[in-house]
Order: structure tokens, then sequence, then C-alpha cells
């Protein structure tokens, strides 16, 4: 039965040395960050489903020349996001939510409660404006604004200067804040406008 | 001008020292532009923050899984291969089957129904309604799935498998694996295969995957809470010495 507490980096010894049950465990620990990391990364859930088993088979695959430099998760999230670029290259489509075709499919859902549908729709606007934000923007704000990674960490995981990830986060922001229709003027106009119930995007 | 790009994140964040951010509050009074751009920033990061952590739905690693442990322990004649999601597998098409078949013979509680498995046969209910779904009972079936024989029967199930996913309900699969002790549900449970409380085991198969006698565990599930079940899953594991031969997933 594996320790909860035995570190990363002695799973994967555990692992490579025919304990099958250690990768079960790295798994179990990290897939549901991989997962988020993946939807936000191509705002489709089938695609993040096909990134996120691509990269653990990846880092099953490549487990051997893990060598402990970085943290596991530093090199797991790497491999992920690895693993969506590749999968975003290869589709070469405008990735949307899966809610627009569920809809058209379905029909109306059952109106949810208030305060779940505002902040449903707030995510679905924001996901949806992530995709209109160039990739390595993107990634560093997944990275640091929504996993809430340090910037030194994202620069490990991206393998560019701590300053480029600063550099890309801003631009990141103020890119998703214009793809969500925010402007200066409007949010001086709205003091309130800060605010996560702000900034829906136009339908 | 220069624009002190590489010090707005922090600003923003909070995270510069004084020095930095004295550098930055001198350059602001006289560039409209980066007083734009730390508006707008600012007003992001909030909902960038509150973007909800959603559950890995059943089924991504189980493909992982099986390599892991195939590779940790060799087994003769068994090869495992990345599973397409948005094609499906073998038993992703069975699944669709497997629901449309029994769907119409279903009636009453799954928790009854969870309580007392039947053994050998799917039970019927003479008051059929569309009533949620539950764990049936282990059948045996004679029959080795592959991505052939399943592919042909996908197409013509699909309709049905959406009417049942409809009529899903949750939670009962914690109940029926509890009161099952079967030791199909067992080698499941064993395998690695992962539920959760939001998945309901709706049929249990003795066969063949690809040759090797299997158990065939078929679940629904939703993706979120209070969310019409939307996925089905299902998990086959090595009748001999339960370990997981393949996972797979399809959209209802």
């Amino acid at each position: 039965m594996p320790d909860r507490d035995e570190p990363d980096e002695d799973l994967v010894r555990r692992y490579l040395s025919g304990d099958a049950g250690a990768f079960g465990t790295l798994v179990e620990r990290h897939e549901r960050r991989m997962y988020n990391l993946a939807l936000r990364m191509t705002g489709r859930e089938e695609d993040a489903r096909d990134a996120t088993q691509d990269a653990f088979l990846t880092a099953l695959r490549k487990l051997s020349s893990f060598r402990g430099e970085a943290a596991f998760t530093t090199w797991m999230h790497r491999v992920t996001v690895n693993a969506c670029y590749d999968l975003l290259r290869k589709r070469q489509r405008a990735p949307l939510l899966d809610r627009g075709s569920d809809e058209r499919e379905r029909g109306p859902e059952p109106p949810p409660a208030r305060d779940h549908a505002e902040s449903s729709d707030l995510s679905i606007d924001v996901q949806r404006a992530l995709l209109q934000v160039p990739e390595d923007f993107r990634t560093v704000m997944i990275l640091h604004d929504v996993q809430d990674l340090p910037y030194e960490q994202v620069a490990a995981i991206v393998g560019v200067p701590v300053g480029t990830v600063k550099s890309r986060l801003h631009r990141g922001r103020v890119a998703l804040a214009r793809a969500m229709g925010l402007t200066a003027p409007e949010l001086r106009e709205r003091p309130d406008a800060a605010g996560p119930s702000q900034g829906t995007m136009p339908r | 001008m220069t624009h002190p790009e590489e010090l707005l994140a922090g600003y923003v964040d909070g995270t510069l020292s004084r020095s930095e951010r004295a550098v930055v509050d001198a350059h602001l009074p006289g560039c409209a532009r980066c007083r734009e751009e730390i508006s707008l920033a600012g007003a992001i990061v909030p909902s960038l923050a509150s973007l909800p952590e959603v559950p890995v739905p059943l089924g991504v690693t189980g493909t992982v899984l099986a390599r892991a442990r195939a590779q940790a322990t060799p087994r003769a004649g068994s090869r495992l291969v990345r599973v397409p999601w948005a094609i499906g597998v073998a038993a992703a098409a069975a699944l669709v089957l497997l629901i449309a078949v029994n769907l119409p013979d279903l009636g009453g509680g799954d928790q009854q129904r969870a309580s007392s498995p039947v053994e050998g046969g799917a039970a019927t209910a003479p008051n059929a309604s569309p009533a949620p779904q539950g764990f049936v009972g282990l059948e045996r079936r004679n029959q080795d799935y592959n991505a052939d024989s399943v592919q042909a029967l996908a197409k013509s199930a699909a309709s049905a498998a959406k009417v049942s996913a409809s009529a899903a309900d949750s939670g009962s699969t914690e109940t029926a694996l509890a009161a099952a002790g079967d030791r199909a549900l067992d080698c499941l449970k064993q395998s690695g295969a992962e539920f959760s409380a939001s998945s309901t085991l709706v049929e249990l198969i003795e066969a063949r995957f690809q040759g090797t006698p299997a158990y065939l565990g078929v679940f629904i599930q939703s993706t979120g809470a209070d969310q019409p079940a939307d996925h089905a899953v299902v998990w086959i594991v090595a009748k001999q010495d339960c370990s997981l031969l393949t996972a797979a997933s399809q959209r209802i």
C-alpha cells in the first residue's frame, strides 16, 4: 500500500523497479491537475481527455529518462502542456466548448439555480475567450492565474526565463480582457468591474 | 517610451519589491497605455482564479494504468494501445448496446434492485417504465468482444443509448458494489478502475475481450453534480488475475 506522503520521485523509482502500483499512485495524485490544465488549454472535454491520456502515456514511456533534475510535478506539467500543443496543432480547428454542440443536440437545459447559472456562464465566457489568446500566453495564464503556480515554476515548465513568463502573463491578461469585451473606459465608468461577475462576452 | 512590461504582471499581483514598484509608480502617470493595461489585467485575474476545477471523467487514465501494469508485469498475449476517445473502442460500442438492450427491462428503484442482484441474466420488470437504471446482476455471454463485431451494433443502438442516458440516475454504485459481493465486482475494484459517487453500474458481463476471458463493468455517469448522465464508461478486467485490460468512454 503506497504511503500517501511518499514523494513523487520515490514512486518513480519504485515503478521503475517493477511496482506497477507506484505509477497508479502518481496518476491518482496528478490526473486532476493535468486534466484541468488540458481542459483550459484546449477548451473541449474530448480534447482534454485525449491530451491527458497522451500526457500520461508519454510520461510512462519516458519515465526511465526522468532524472529528477526538476520536480516530478513540474516535469508532468511540461509533458501535459506539450501534449496539448501537439493536439492543438494536429487538430488545427477552432475549439469550442462542448456546451454549444450539446445544446443543439439536446435542446435547452432546465434553468439551474441563479448563482450556479451566473458562475457557469462566466466560466464558459472566460474559457471561450481564453481560446482567442495566443497559446504561449494562454499557457502561462492557466499555470499561474488558474493553477496558482509561482512564476519560477511556470518558467521551468515552459522552458523560458522568468522575465518572459511575466511578460507573457501580462500580455495574455490584457488580450484576454479584450477578448472578453472589457475596455478601460468601461472599467473607469464601472468601478466594480474588477469583480468576477463582470466582463461577460456579448452573445 | 520604454514600458516596464516585465514588472506589470507583478504590479497587478502585488509581488513586486519596493524598488520595482517604485519604477512602475514613476512610469504610470505619464503612460496611458500602461495604466489601461493594468486596469484590464487587474479586472481579468479574478475571473481566471474563479474558473472551477472539474473532476476527471471516468476512464481517462484507465488505459495508462493498464499499460503501466502490463509493462511492470508483462502478460502474454496482452497488447494495449491508446484508446482514441473520439472514436471509442470495441468496449465503448459494446456498452452502448448493453444499455440499449437492458433499458426496456428495467423498472422500479435502483436501490432495491441493487440489493438483490440477479445471477445469470437480465432482470425483468412487469411494469417497466423509464425509471433509473441500476445494477441487475452478472450476465454471462458467449461473446468475444472486438472492434469489428460491435461497430455495426453501436450505430443501431446510438439513439436508444441517448434515451437511457436521459433516464439515468446517479448514486447507486456504492450500494450496488457493496451489496453484490461478486467476484466480478471485486475484480473490478481491485483492478484500479475508478468509480465515483456519480457513476451508476448498469451492467456486469462475463465474456471475452479479444480472446481473453474478462469481466466488463458498464457504468453511466454525469460530468458534474446535478447534471444528466452524459457518459458511459466500460472497464474490462481479465477474469484470471483481475488486471485491467482496457477502459473506454463514450459520450451518450
